[in-house]
């Protein structure tokens, strides 16, 4: 069976810290405190999450309303045949509690936690979209493109610059060629996707019915077979054909009420639009128009825009992203693709996030257990544009771990929107048009999303296997120097001319940019790096860390400082003996150093850190830990090319 | 009739004799490495050297170009192509692009043409032995 791994895709700016202290709490207990796993900052009024030691029996009941619930069920459905796992990462402990409106609820978190049986208390915050939301109709040429044309037959391919970016001043003066991720000569040559890898989008509702989109749709079949109004695969969801809506509860989803944007359908395309129908736009694993796409599974979590610009509208909380979540697991999804952020409060990282306990952190660990739903946490996105620098808007700093297409609306030379990122959209929120552009690191989530899907089909193909932690190496270093391109500054106008200072984003835009290809040469295998007998030399590594490799920080004894720093890499006596290495090897400059003095082979092991310049951990804001066993054969000859003759 | 017989019977039996005396050894067929090879021994190990396998095929073509597909360890057969030249017994040769081999190299063939042993000239540990062996399409087509 193949080891599906899986990409949870939290954009950086998920960590934003509105208000570092958090609202005032009157003064519980160190002991009720410490249950309390977030803070209330921007989070729902009325309801908050509890993870109890028990099931509430009568008494625990009266207690609870006495204190002000006025409802409290269950907040994961269980699944017949997961109940063990369910237990194990305790989600059958979790539940929802309701109150009025008009109580305060950081006082009722602190009397809830007063129980001897609440063991933690969550607030029930919201996520919100990382896009301005803003789409702009494509008003392009919809004639299908003809093969001379391009790998496929879809008429807007050719203005997709984020898969072939060839350096087109009209869409950017300053287009980079090759400012792309790379997925041409995957498409061409190894794999367009698999209809076996679903992918669950964690968003707005997708519109299954889209022209571009509906072919690649995921189909719960004993639902779309069965009867109205029935749960006929029994897993708790009535009528969930292509997911589920967890704001609403509902089967229906909620895609044009004020506020929809058109964002979950936006990612949808990005991730799999159907390739090669001849029409619109392509998807990174859309297949090559026979059915063979990745599928994407819709679970809505957001109905309208959860921001100041749309007030009233809901949002995304913590209990249904928890619940959806949980639904992909259950439902098959390999990857999910999460376009969204939080406010952070007191947390000062993704990581410190994932281990404060609450509800949405034990869903993704129970969907990194289901096996075929292994989950990648904590990937964060930075966006590039066409000029292949940070786009104005993006987030960066420690902590982000790639880089990807996210289009940017506010480059020369203004006269299209072609700079942004072209999708599929509903036509009711779009004037009409079918597609659109939008701009966002929720667009360049999507990216990365369809890349690893992309490269799980490949290693599918080939039979591959991969753990969690293999495959989230393979995708966090399958990535492209960025930066090298960091330099002076870059002119974007909003409603002035402005700049951006590129030499704040160096080392800050994670690993590098997502690269198709690499993925998939790393998920095929990497050949051995050749060494010659009776040298100190270097040996390119970017075969395993991407061209990017030079910018990275790697872990080790250290010595020397800049760019000029020596990592020193562990080596055990077996590797020394097998290669009779006279020097400990370090890399410097993205190279490795090695000085073998006999003929033999061995594998060595370099840790790297994937986004800042150290390793989070805690309450530490910090990049992703890394490694690759890296293979040297050491010969007596060695030539330039590294040709065996 | 019986006289002439026995005429030409020693005229055979001493034609090996003046060859002899005259030292015409009989030429050797010139060394042929036309055709296609693959690695079945490196320097007198297997091709597995600690744990990792060596595949190399190369193909020697008629008119001084070759191909070259070569796997170390994983991952899928790298191309290499360039020109050969075999002067006497030594074997040269470069890479398109200009990179130069990593050494010439003394070439032995055994005597039923199917086992070519490469021993290169700068360093003479370093052994290569391949064997007559025609290159799978699927190497040939999956190169990268």
């Amino acid at each position: 069976m193949l080891m599906l791994a899986a990409a949870l895709l939290l954009p950086a700016s998920c960590v934003e810290n509105l208000d570092p202290n958090g609202p005032a709490v009157p003064t519980p207990s160190t002991q009720v405190l410490t249950k309390v796993a977030n803070q209330s900052l921007d989070s729902d009024s009325g309801t908050l999450l509890l993870r109890l030691s028990q099931a509430p029996d009568a008494g625990l009941m009266d207690l609870l309303r006495a204190k002000g619930a006025v409802s409290v069920e269950r907040l994961f459905t269980s699944t017949p045949g997961k109940e063990e796992l369910e237990q194990r990462f305790g989600l059958d402990q979790w539940y929802l509690i309701a109150f009025p409106d008009a109580l305060d609820k950081e006082q009722m978190a602190a009397s809830f936690a007063e129980l001897d049986a609440v063991r933690t208390v969550e607030y029930n915050s919201f996520f919100h979209k990382t896009s301005d939301c803003i789409t702009y109709p494509y008003t392009g040429p919809v004639t299908p493109a003809t093969k001379a044309d391009a790998i496929f037959n879809d008429p807007m391919l050719r203005d997709q610059w984020q898969y072939a970016n060839h350096g087109n001043t009209s869409i950017a003066t300053t287009a980079y060629a090759g400012g792309d991720i790379n997925v041409e000569p995957v498409w061409q040559t190894l794999t367009t996707g698999d209809n076996a890898i679903i992918v669950a989008v964690i968003d707005e509702a997708v519109q299954a019915t889209h022209p571009d989109l509906a072919a690649n749709m995921w189909f719960n079949e004993k639902e779309r077979n069965g009867k109205p109004g029935v749960d006929d695969d029994g897993n708790g969801y009535i009528d969930d054909i292509n997911g589920f809506n967890f704001v609403d509860m509902t089967a229906e989803y909620d895609l044009f009420s004020i506020g929809n944007s058109g964002h979950g359908t936006h990612c949808a395309g990005s991730i799999a639009a159907v390739n090669n129908n001849g029409q619109g736009v392509s998807g990174v694993a859309g297949g090559s128009g026979k059915g063979d796409g990745v599928r994407i599974m819709s679970c809505q979590i957001f109905t309208g825009n959860q921001d100041e610009q749309h007030p009233g509208s809901r949002g995304a909380t913590v209990s249904n992203t928890a619940k959806a979540i949980k639904y992909a697991a259950d439902n098959g999804a390999s990857l999910i693709s999460c376009s969204y952020g939080y406010s952070a409060g007191a947390f000062k990282s993704d990581n410190a996030y994932m281990k404060q306990g609450g509800a949405e952190a034990d869903a993704i660990h129970y969907f990194e257990a289901c096996k075929n739903n292994d989950v990648l946490d904590g990937n964060v996105v930075s966006a590039f544009g066409p000029d292949y620098l940070p786009t104005y808007y993006t987030n960066y700093g420690p902590g982000c771990n790639i880089t990807a297409p996210g289009g940017e609306a506010y480059l020369a030379p203004w006269t299209s929107y072609a700079a942004l990122i072209l999708s599929t959209l509903p036509p009711e929120l779009n004037d009409g048009k079918a597609y659109g552009y939008m701009q966002g690191t929720s667009m360049a989530c999507p990216h990365v999303t369809g890349v690893a899907a992309l490269g799980l089909a490949y290693a599918r193909k080939l039979g591959k296997h991969f753990t969690v932690q293999e495959f989230k190496n393979l995708l966090v270093t399958s990535a492209r120097d960025f930066d090298t391109r960091l330099n002076g500054t870059k002119t974007y106008a909003v409603s002035s001319r402005k700049q951006l200072n590129l030499y704040e984003y160096r080392k800050q835009m994670g690993s590098g940019a997502i690269d198709a290809w690499l993925l998939c040469m790393q998920i095929e295998g990497i050949p051995c790096l050749t060494a010659k007998v009776g040298e100190n030399q270097w040996l390119d590594i970017s075969p395993y860390f991407g061209t990017a490799s030079i910018n990275l920080t790697y872990l080790g004894r250290t010595e020397g400082e800049g760019n000029n720093t020596k990592y020193y890499i562990e080596v055990s006596d077996e590797v020394k003996n097998a290669l009779g290495l006279a020097e400990e090897p370090y890399v410097q400059y993205g190279r490795l150093w090695v000085h073998p003095t006999k003929i033999g082979a061995a594998k060595i092991t370099v840790k790297a850190v994937g986004g800042g310049t150290e390793v989070g951990g805690g309450d530490k804001i910090g990049g992703m830990a890394i490694h690759h066993d890296i293979s040297i054969i050491a010969r007596n000859l060695k030539s330039s090319n590294g040709g065996w003759l | 009739m019986k006289r002439f017989h026995a005429i030409a019977a020693i005229l055979l039996l001493a034609l090996p004799f003046l060859s002899a005396n005259c030292h015409h050894e009989p030429e050797e067929d010139p060394l042929v490495i036309d055709g296609q090879w693959q690695i079945s021994h490196f320097s007198t190990k297997s091709v597995s050297i600690g744990g990792q396998t060596v595949d190399v095929y190369i193909d020697f073509q008629t008119g001084g170009n070759f191909e070259m597909y070569q796997m170390l360890g994983t991952g899928r057969y790298r191309k290499f192509t360039g020109t050969w030249k075999l002067t006497d017994k030594l074997l040269t040769g470069s890479y398109t692009g200009g990179q130069a081999w990593a050494s010439s190299y003394e070439v032995i063939m055994d005597d039923s043409r199917t086992q070519l042993t490469l021993t290169s000239t700068s360093t003479p540990q370093e052994i290569s032995t391949y064997r007559k062996q025609t290159i799978p399409q699927d190497v040939i087509n999956n190169a990268l």
